[in-house]
Formats: structure tokens, C-alpha cells, sequence
């Protein structure tokens, strides 16, 4: 890697560090979810089922979702610093088509949301969008067949997530859709994740 | 006489391109229960153990490739490709190596689109490739195999072992695993055949998926698709409990109660039940996808 290279690198890790330490520890729900749990509360034991979901869901997802916003920071500033820590002297990022392969639907920062029903926070909107920008220069390492499937899959899951979000429009107490979405959202963070810890690792090149 | 210019020219141009190839063929001393990293860009990386305490390397280079770094300090073996800066991908930086290592070493390989395969190798394996197929022979406790498009050819060996399975679109077959696996992937489909199987996550988004095993004491299976299809079968006699659920798929039961409507006028489906002693647990979401459970 370029020391240009590293010392980017670096300051985007001192950026991310410093969002992560922005992260709430806690989110508030934007409307008052009491009397909906007061109700929920009284309602027949079958329905019961998942009262652990359905009790303060939306507290728990947006909770669920900071933590694998923090996670998944963690892990790639974890994994920058590694990538920048090994292999001195030797190119570890290789920009092979970054302009001249048509890139099918290009990583967007959408707004995530819970089914209409809440928004997250700025917080993991940031988060989020910081993980995107990153993912844009991994992906410039690999070559451009699997960066064109990784994109069609990142939109496979954002297509997904779409799906999601309309049923929840038809039915936004479903204790399903809620989960999926929740678990879907971790999919794409995960898929994140993965495509920048694979691309980080890509075997290195000599700078002759 | 033209035929024979052919074959004369044929000739020519082989050796050729084989002139520009570097042959290989090295040992070192390692340790027994050491790590050994290997990495390659393209070609073929095979990895077979052996009894000896020693790390042998053999194969060919491709002209794209610079060098082959290959080290061993401590109980660290470091077997490394380097490309020339001026080879792009699928241009002659194809090595294939095959490597012989102590069976119970620890094995790391990451490759872009070469392909792995591992046979008799013991210790944690760690197998991760961007396009290239991944074969091993599950002997280890432990083994993480990561691919993007590449697939995935896993055979275990009946032992209870962790195995961490994901793929973004490969297709991934393993069979004979046992214990715990957590598999994911976004489009390709998951095809694994358990003896036994304690704890299973498993999601897909668009992609099949099929499990077969039997459940063991109190086993857990979380298993979760968007718009793919999930295919069960539980190896008799079934014992757990059972909750089943889609927004808008199908669910079919080979065995015990069949499944209800969410609801009067929803088109989701769910199904609870319990069978056996229902010490199990199994657990199965999906959006559009359909399930399907049986006991064989």
C-alpha cells in the first residue's frame, strides 16, 4: 500500500473511531410506545409467543442495530489497521477498473428505516454511510467480475429489504416482518463486512 | 506436410509460453501443530498432509508472478505469491501449487481466483477465496470457508466440529458434517447433509437452501430466507419443538399437524408443534419463500 495510501487509510480510522464513539449507548423511540404495550400486554397468551420481540421492539432494534453498527466499524477499522500493519513494503490495494468497468447500481447510502414505522437514528445513518464509502474503494480491488456480483448482491439484499418495508406498510405489527427486517439489515452489515475483510486480504502485488 | 507445420508450430508456441514458467520445489522444517498461510491469486492451490514435520512446496509459476515468499519461523510457515505489479487479473499470474504440510497444522489460505483443495489436513482450517472453488476434506475441529462467487465442496468426517459456511453468491455443498454450522448466503443455495446436528443458523436471502440431519438432545436450528426455499428433513425419530412461520410463502409438513393461515385475510402461514419429547428447538422464518419439513 502507498504510504499516501496508509496515512488515508489511517485518518479514516481515527474518523471512524471517533463516529463509533458517537454511537448512542441508548435511542429513543420517536412516539410513545406505552399504551401499544400496555395493550399487547393483555392479549392472549398465544399471541404472547414472542413477547420478548414485541415488548419495546422498536428500543430493541434500533439497540440491535447500533451494536452491529458498532460492530461492524469495529471490525473494519480493526481489519484497516491490520491491512496497513502487514506486508511493509508491498501493495496490498491494486485499483485495477475503477473507471473503465460499468459498475452495476453503485454502492447509495439509502435511509434505512424500520418498515416506515420508525426511523434510525443519524448516528447509524453515519455510521452506515462511512461503512458504504469504504466498501467503494474495496471493492475497486477485486476484480471487476466479482465486484459487478457483489454489487448485485448488495442489491439483491437492498431489494429484500425493499420487499420488507412494503409488507410492513400492509401489516406493521407483524412480529415476522420486523424480525427479517432486523436480520436483513445485519445481513447487509454483515455482507459489508465480508467483502471488506475479503478484499483486504487479496494477495499483494510488488511495487517494481 | 501442412499438418506437420502445425504440429511443428504448436510445439513452438508451447514451449513458448512454458519457457516464461518457473518451476518450484522446496522444503522446510515446520512444526507439527503449526500455522501455515498460504496465498495465491490464480491458478490452484492443493494442500495435503503428511506425516513428516516439514512444509514442501512444488509447482509451477506462472510469467505474471514475481516471486514465491516462503518462510518458516517459530511455529509460522508463510507461503506467499507475489505478483509482478504490472499483471492484471487473468494475466499470467496463474501459479499452482501444491503443498504438502503436517497434518495437524493450522491452515490459512486466501486466494482471489484460484482454486483449494485441502485433503488429510487435521488442524483449524480457514479457507477463503473471492471466485475460486474451495474442496476440503473436513477432518478439523473447527473450519471457516468464505467465498464470494466461489463454491464450496465440504466433506466431513461424522465428527462433531464448528463450521462457519458463507458464500455471497457460490453454491455451497457439505456433507457428512456434524455439531454446529452457521451458513449464510445471499444468493447462492446451501446444500448440507448432516449426521448429526446440535446447533445450525442459517440464512439465505434469495437463495436454497436444504438441510438433512438428525436433531440431537437439545439441538437448535434457527434458519431464515427472504425469497428462498428452505427444504428440511429431520431424520427419524423427531424429537423437538417446532415453530414455523412465513409472511406470504408456502409451508409443507410430511409429518405432524399441517400448517394455518396467519390470519383471515393475510396470506401468511404458520406452524407449531411439538414432536416427540421436543427437547429440540427449530426454528424457521421466511418472507416469500417456501418451507418445507419432512421426517426422512
Amino acid at each position: 500500500m502507498h504510504m499516501k495510501d496508509e496515512l488515508h487509510n489511517g485518518g479514516e480510522h481515527d474518523e471512524v473511531m471517533t463516529m463509533v464513539g458517537k454511537l448512542p449507548r441508548s435511542i429513543e423511540p420517536q412516539r410513545d410506545l406505552w399504551p401499544d404495550i400496555a395493550s399487547r400486554l393483555d392479549a392472549p397468551q398465544i399471541a404472547r409467543r414472542r413477547a420478548g420481540l414485541q415488548i419495546g421492539w422498536t428500543f430493541a432494534l434500533a439497540a440491535g442495530l447500533g451494536c452491529m453498527a458498532l460492530g461492524a466499524l469495529l471490525t473494519v477499522g480493526l481489519m484497516k489497521r491490520v491491512g496497513t500493519s502487514t506486508a511493509p513494503g508491498t501493495l496490498t490495494a491494486q485499483t485495477t477498473t475503477p473507471a473503465a468497468v460499468p459498475v452495476v447500481g453503485a454502492p447509495q447510502v439509502r435511509q434505512a428505516s424500520l418498515g416506515g414505522y420508525a426511523m434510525l437514528g443519524p448516528e447509524y445513518e453515519q455510521a452506515r454511510a462511512t461503512l458504504m464509502i469504504g466498501l467503494a474503494e474495496r471493492l475497486d480491488r477485486l476484480p471487476p467480475l466479482e465486484r459487478q456480483k457483489v454489487e448485485r448482491n448488495l442489491n439483491e439484499v437492498r431489494r429484500a429489504l425493499g420487499e420488507i418495508n412494503a409488507a410492513l406498510q400492509l401489516a406493521p405489527n407483524d412480529t415476522l416482518l420486523r424480525e427479517l427486517l432486523l436480520n436483513t439489515y445485519h445481513s447487509e452489515l454483515t455482507l459489508l463486512a465480508n467483502v471488506s475483510q475479503i478484499a483486504d486480504s487479496i494477495p499483494s502485488r510488488t511495487q517494481s | 506436410m501442412m499438418k506437420r507445420s502445425l504440429l511443428v508450430a504448436a510445439l513452438l508456441c508451447s514451449a513458448a509460453v512454458h519457457a516464461d514458467e518457473q518451476e518450484i520445489d522446496r522444503t522446510l522444517q515446520a512444526d507439527p501443530k503449526g500455522d501455515v498461510d498460504i496465498s495465491n491469486v490464480a491458478g490452484t492451490v492443493n494442500v495435503t498432509g503428511w506425516d513428516r514435520n516439514e512444509v514442501t512446496v512444488t509447482g509451477s509459476l506462472g510469467e505474471g508472478v514475481e516471486r514465491l515468499d516462503f518462510t518458516s519461523e517459530a511455529k509460522r510457515t508463510v507461503i506467499k505469491v507475489v505478483l509482478k505489479k504490472s499483471t492484471h487479473w487473468g494475466d499470467g499470474g496463474d501459479a499452482d501449487l501444491s503443498i504438502r504440510v503436517p497434518a495437524a497444522s493450522r491452515l490459512d489460505v486466501n486466494t482471489v481466483s484460484a482454486d483449494i483443495v485441502v485433503r488429510g489436513v487435521s488442524g483449524a482450517q480457514r479457507l477463503q477465496a473471492v471466485s475460486g472453488e474451495v474442496s476440503s476434506d473436513l477432518a478439523a475441529e473447527e473450519a471457516e470457508v468464505k467465498t464470494v462467487s466461489g463454491d464450496v465442496i465440504l466433506r466431513g468426517e461424522s465428527k462433531p466440529s464448528v463450521l462457519t459456511l458463507t458464500t455471497v453468491s457460490g453454491n455451497a455443498q457439505a456433507t457428512r458434517i456434524a455439531g454446529e454450522i452457521t451458513a449464510t448466503t445471499v444468493s447462492g443455495d446451501l446444500n448440507l447433509s448432516a449426521d448429526t446436528i446440535t446447533r445450525a443458523r442459517l440464512r439465505t436471502t434469495s437463495g436454497n437452501l436444504s438441510l438433512k440431519g438428525a436433531l440431537v438432545g437439545d439441538a437448535r436450528v434457527d434458519s431464515e430466507t427472504i425469497s428462498g426455499d428452505l427444504t428440511f428433513g429431520f431424520k427419524a425419530p423427531v424429537n423437538g419443538e417446532f415453530d414455523v412461520e412465513t409472511f406470504s410463502g408456502d409451508i409443507s409438513n410430511c409429518f405432524g399437524p399441517k400448517s394455518v393461515s396467519k390470519s383471515e385475510h393475510g396470506p401468511g402461514r404458520e406452524l407449531h408443534f411439538t414432536q416427540g419429547d421436543g427437547k429440540a428447538s427449530v426454528r424457521i422464518n421466511s418472507l416469500s419463500g417456501g418451507i418445507s419439513l419432512c421426517d426422512r
